[in-house]
């Protein structure tokens, strides 16, 4: 990474060639957090494309006191933050908690059944299942660990909101697993 | 007490911090059921971190198109400086012609034209 400190040094000096390297170098990474922030290809890649284009115009404004990956992935969160404003203007998503989909019987619970790999599939597809909003906060607190103060101020909303949209979110994403694997272990049975 | 009521507990134990509850810590102390769950949710915690590490190859048509996007903004604000340049020099000119025109027509002594200059050029 070291490599990529001195490019964005020669870039904030006006080289544009070490700003089209540091593309290349974070652009499949910068991909994969809209992907997931979106769930589709083609919003994604607007959005890697707005946020490079909002980078380079910004990039001054990089003081070096995070990663700059870090600093990547909060405009990429607020690019598609925008983006999904532009797309639902006329729509919004209604954050209700009311949908029962824990299956309470602990004696069907797999617990330790599966392995890593296979939870790991069954939260990128249960990831996928949330809604944006909620996707949105878990995967950028979960998955790239930023703090709650920096995921409030890119998606637009304040410190309490994204906590309580990160507690729902979390616990949609288990219900969405539980669920997933009693259907499994009865279709077994 | 019914493990419902220790969720929140659980949650705080999950993501090691220190739970708000002494009850609730105590009956998960004691609960089976509930250090599973502690136990289940620490393991996808561990597993969406590592989701970090799972790149995944964006179509390469993507690199070229964001490139040349770059491209673009880099020549609109090229062209954008050299617009304000010209402004700046054509202001300037008109500005200078006019002086000169004032002083002509006997409007304007050379002193006050000489400040005025000094004034469009500071």
């Amino acid at each position: 990474m070291r490599e990529l400190d001195s490019l964005v040094l020669e870039a904030q000096a006006g080289d544009r060639q070490s700003f089209d390297r540091i593309v290349e170098l974070t652009y499949a990474d910068t991909y994969t957090l809209a992907l997931r922030l979106t769930g589709n290809a083609d919003d994604a890649c607007d959005v890697v494309q707005d946020a490079y284009i909002r980078a380079y115009r910004s990039l001054s404004k990089f003081r070096h006191d995070a990663k700059f990956t870090t600093w990547m992935y909060r405009i990429t969160a607020n690019c598609a933050s925008t983006h999904r404003g532009r797309r639902h203007r006329h729509r919004h998503d209604v954050l209700v908690d009311d949908h029962h989909l824990v299956d309470d019987r602990r004696d069907h619970d797999p617990g330790f059944v599966v392995e890593n790999q296979s939870l790991r599939g069954e939260l990128v597809e249960a990831l996928g299942r949330l809604p944006e909003k909620l996707r949105a906060v878990v995967v950028l607190r979960d998955v790239y660990d930023l703090p709650h103060e920096a995921i409030a101020k890119e998606l637009g909303i304040t410190v309490t909101a994204a906590k309580v949209r990160l507690h729902r979110a979390r616990h949609r994403l288990r219900e969405i697993v539980e669920v997933e694997r009693s259907e499994e272990l009865r279709r077994a049975v | 007490m019914r493990c419902e009521l220790a969720q929140a507990t659980i949650a705080a134990l999950a993501v090691g911090e220190t739970p708000s509850s002494d009850r609730h810590a105590e009956h998960i102390a004691r609960c089976l059921q509930c250090q599973v769950a502690v136990v289940r949710q620490r393991r996808v915690r561990s597993v969406l971190a590592s989701l970090r590490d799972d790149v995944v190859t964006p179509d390469p048509a993507l690199l070229n198109a964001v490139l040349n996007r770059l491209d673009a903004i880099a020549d609109r604000d090229l062209r954008h400086a050299e617009l304000v340049r010209r402004a700046a020099y054509l202001g300037g000119a008109a500005a200078a012609g006019g002086l000169v025109l004032a002083m002509a027509a006997g409007r304007l002594k050379p002193t006050a034209a000489g400040h005025l200059a000094g004034r469009l050029v500071g």
